[in-house]
């Protein structure tokens, strides 16, 4: 690819956008998140390992009862395990139901 | 023999099954349990408030000294305390009145609880801050116990030894998937593991895992590494806890105190607040806060201070003002606190506070009208602080080298107006402010011209809501920055002037291909800089009928009168490789500044060249570049230089200033905007004093 050069005004601007933006990403994913983002895992709750959005299970509805039945992200979703065994039967299907689903108060 | 055998079996049977039974028994009596010679080594805190003896023994054994199993050996911040009982209360049904909880979780925060130096170490956490970074902690901590929740509730906890291996034993209970999910570390049997999976054979690869296998019951995994740590460096019994126990008392807080504020998007405030006495460590509050817009708040409210340093308050307006929840911690000398007033459905509104004890002992406070340009003549700036006496005159004051008071009007015993010129000679930069023999902070900031906006925080955090979730917003200012001492831009020693109006706007962040966030995620108010997230639940709009989450750039545009002064770059002291000045291309950055007289660009220009910051950490420079020389045709985007201009751009050397010229120029910046998913189990959402 490093061989081939754009000859004309649009084939420049191209390939200036394709660098400029390939240099953001790549910045992104090099600084730290801040703010109370889970980035450990891959991908996280709110972020994903490349500290976006776009790793992330979407929509969250999909992924939910998932996180829920397996405890898997007990700070951000109730677990079913050990303190919220009844959160789920409100909302039998989450995607349909979504709307039903309710917030807890550790 | 078989018949004796039997019996033997049988006594044991009846033996074991009489054990649990005598031990049920004996839990609910008072009688304290037989203490055995570990006990006795173990340092505790003796329980002595009666309630939580009475609601606790039932399973926590409480020994002859007064101790109970786990209560007596950790020490935790009221929001830690305020989560155990909660917990106590759903999983195990202990009978509680909330007022009993109250009085529970007070007794504990004071006596169980921790110091100041403790408190302060994990205070965003009960301050509930949306910015803050955790990126400088111990990794090993970071990943054990920052996969799920801040390690601000970490930070805030002190335990002996034997009580943080519980911790991670209620851990495993609890959560089962933390084991592999945070515990173990590295993975020692999948794909990270380093074993050279196909070039082995079966045989060898079970030699490996069960090698790997006695390692970690001999060692224990990274949990276990990070408990070790944690033991020796927040442990129960702290030289800071010792030394607070004996010269506890009740702290005074009783009186005025002067407060001044930052609120993100709503500029500077200052005011005061009265704290009057209720009860023991209860007190009862009035602020008067007034913003840089003349607008007033009152709140009145209600406060209690835990062991001695931390308040926690709770205070609402006369009007539909927004209740506050109030997070201070009292410094060492007791004339002092700082913390977070903070509202919204996560907290992310709040004011940055630091409050001043008025004890009519003169002091420097806060300055308004702090920003003070090089040269300017007859500026009013106010001084706040306490105890100015009557007879003061304007040599009382001294600013620094360059700046001349010269008038000084008193307009109370904490107030004090100052006229000042500042000489064309004077160097830029932050400075003191000091009246006769006291010695004041870094208030005011010097500066000759703005060399570029920055939009704070730079990477904002937003989470979608308001159909069944809350939303959480964001807000965003642009500050305007000067280059600082070394005369290039986007550098440490870069500093801040002050918050300047700008005109707000989202950009697409491309991150993939038709990358259309944009229109998903979200407003911003072109005036105000405050985000509002769109609608939470899956949107039939999107693929996949993915939420309305993304990444954008939040765009700050603005156009300020300022001092015209070219930017100069050093000579390279020595010759680089090839000739060519050394680092040419990184050196740079002193180049031309970001939106010199150019205006914005088109709007089909690309890379906003030359008009925002870079991302950090600061990507290649734009090339040097005399203001006032005509535009030079676009360059090629960060990174993409080509390395044979790099000589044709000669180091400037410094051009005689020209201190009155102003033009106009047009700013540019942008910052970051994550809007993401709503979080189901609200931690955050903690009720001390709910009802006071």
């Amino acid at each position: 690819m490093k061989h081939i050069q754009p000859v004309n005004r649009k084939a420049k601007r191209l390939a200036e956008w394709v660098a400029g933006s390939r240099d953001e990403v790549r910045a992104l994913q090099d600084t730290d998140t801040p703010f109370g983002c889970t980035t450990v895992f891959a991908p996280g709750w709110e972020v994903d390992s490349g500290g976006g959005t776009h790793g992330l299970c979407q929509p969250i509805e999909r992924d939910l009862y998932d996180c829920y039945h397996s405890c898997y992200w007990p700070a951000q979703v109730p677990d079913g395990l050990t303190n919220w065994p009844s959160w789920a039967e409100s909302c039998g299907a989450p995607m349909n139901d979504w709307k039903n689903i309710d917030l807890v108060f550790p | 023999m078989f018949n004796r055998r039997s019996s033997q079996v049988l006594l044991l049977l009846a033996f074991a099954l009489t054990v649990p039974f005598q031990a049920q028994e004996r839990r609910p009596s008072r009688a304290p349990a037989p203490s055995s010679s570990t006990a006795k080594d173990r340092p505790g805190i003796p329980v002595t408030n009666q309630l939580v003896i009475d609601r606790c023994k039932a399973c926590h054994d409480i020994d002859e000294e007064g101790r109970m199993s786990r209560i007596s050996y950790m020490r935790k911040s009221p929001e830690g305390w305020e989560i155990s009982i909660k917990r106590m209360v759903r999983l195990y049904e202990v009978p509680l009145v909330p007022s009993e909880a109250r009085e529970m979780v007070r007794y504990l925060s004071n006596d169980h609880g921790l110091t100041r130096s403790e408190a302060a170490r994990g205070l965003y956490e009960a301050e509930r801050r949306v910015h803050w970074s955790e990126a400088d902690r111990d990794q090993d901590l970071r990943k054990t116990c920052g996969a799920c929740h801040t390690l601000g509730r970490v930070l805030s906890q002190q335990r002996d030894g034997k009580e943080w291996k519980l911790l991670k034993a209620t851990h495993l209970a609890f959560f089962p998937l933390a084991d592999f999910q945070a515990f173990r570390g590295r993975s020692m049997f999948g794909r990270d593991s380093g074993i050279d999976f196909e070039n082995m054979t079966e045989a060898e690869i079970e030699e490996i895992f069960e090698q790997r296998r006695r390692e970690a019951r001999r060692k224990g995994d990274r949990a276990d590494k990070v408990l070790r740590a944690l033991a020796k460096s927040q442990p129960l019994m702290s030289e800071s806890w010792k030394s607070w126990s004996v010269n506890r008392r009740s702290v005074p807080l009783e009186g005025t105190w002067a407060v001044k504020g930052h609120e993100v998007g709503q500029g500077d405030l200052f005011g005061k607040l009265v704290i009057r006495k209720e009860s023991d460590d209860a007190y009862v509050t009035e602020w008067q806060l007034t913003r840089a817009d003349g607008t007033s708040l009152t709140r009145r409210g209600k406060g209690l201070l835990y062991a001695g340093y931390s308040w926690r308050g709770r205070a609402s307006g006369d009007g539909d003002g927004e209740t506050w929840r109030e997070v201070l911690l009292l410094n060492e000398s007791w004339d002092g606190m700082s913390g977070r007033l903070f509202w919204g459905a996560y907290n992310e509104i709040g004011i940055d506070v630091e409050l001043m004890r008025l004890t009519g002992t003169p002091r420097i406070f806060a300055v308004q009208n702090g920003a003070l340009p090089i040269p300017s003549e007859s500026v009013r700036i106010t001084v706040l602080g306490d105890g100015f006496p009557e007879d003061l005159e304007a040599d009382d004051f001294s600013l620094g080298q360059g700046v001349t008071v010269k008038a000084a009007t008193r307009e109370g015993p904490d107030r004090v107006v100052l006229i000042v010129d500042v000489s064309v000679e004077a160097k830029g930069g932050r400075r003191k402010v000091s009246f006769r023999a006291t010695p004041g902070p870094d208030l005011l900031v010097l500066y000759d011209t703005v060399d570029y906006i920055k939009v704070e925080p730079g990477r904002g955090l937003s989470r979608v809501g308001g159909r069944t979730m809350p939303a959480q917003t964001e807000r965003f200012e642009a500050w305007s920055m000067n280059r600082g001492p070394d005369g290039r831009l986007y550098t440490e020693d870069d500093y801040p002037i002050e918050v300047v109006p700008a005109k707000w706007s989202l950009e697409e962040f491309p991150i993939r291909e038709n990358d259309d966030d944009v229109r998903f995620v979200g407003r911003i108010d072109p005036d105000t800089g405050v985000f509002t997230p769109a609608l939470d639940g899956p949107n039939p709009e999107r693929k996949y009928e993915a939420n309305n989450v993304g990444e954008v750039y939040v765009v700050a545009e603005t156009e300020l009168e300022v001092r015209d002064v070219p930017l100069t770059r050093k000579a390279p002291t020595k010759p680089g490789k090839w000739g060519k000045p050394p680092e040419a291309g990184r050196t740079g950055r002193g180049g031309r500044r970001p939106g010199a007289g150019e205006g914005n660009p088109p709007p089909d220009s690309g890379a906003e060249e030359g008009h925002e910051p870079p991302p950090s950490p600061p990507t290649e420079p734009h090339p040097a570049h005399p203001v006032g020389a005509p535009p030079r045709p676009p360059e090629p985007p960060r990174g993409e230089e080509n390395p044979e201009e790099k000589p044709a751009r000669k180091p400037l050397v410094a051009p005689s200033p020209k201190p009155l010229v102003k033009v106009k120029r047009s700013f540019r910046a942008r910052g970051r905007l994550i809007v993401t998913v709503p979080i189901y189990a609200r931690w955050d959402r903690l009720d001390w004093n709910e009802d006071r």
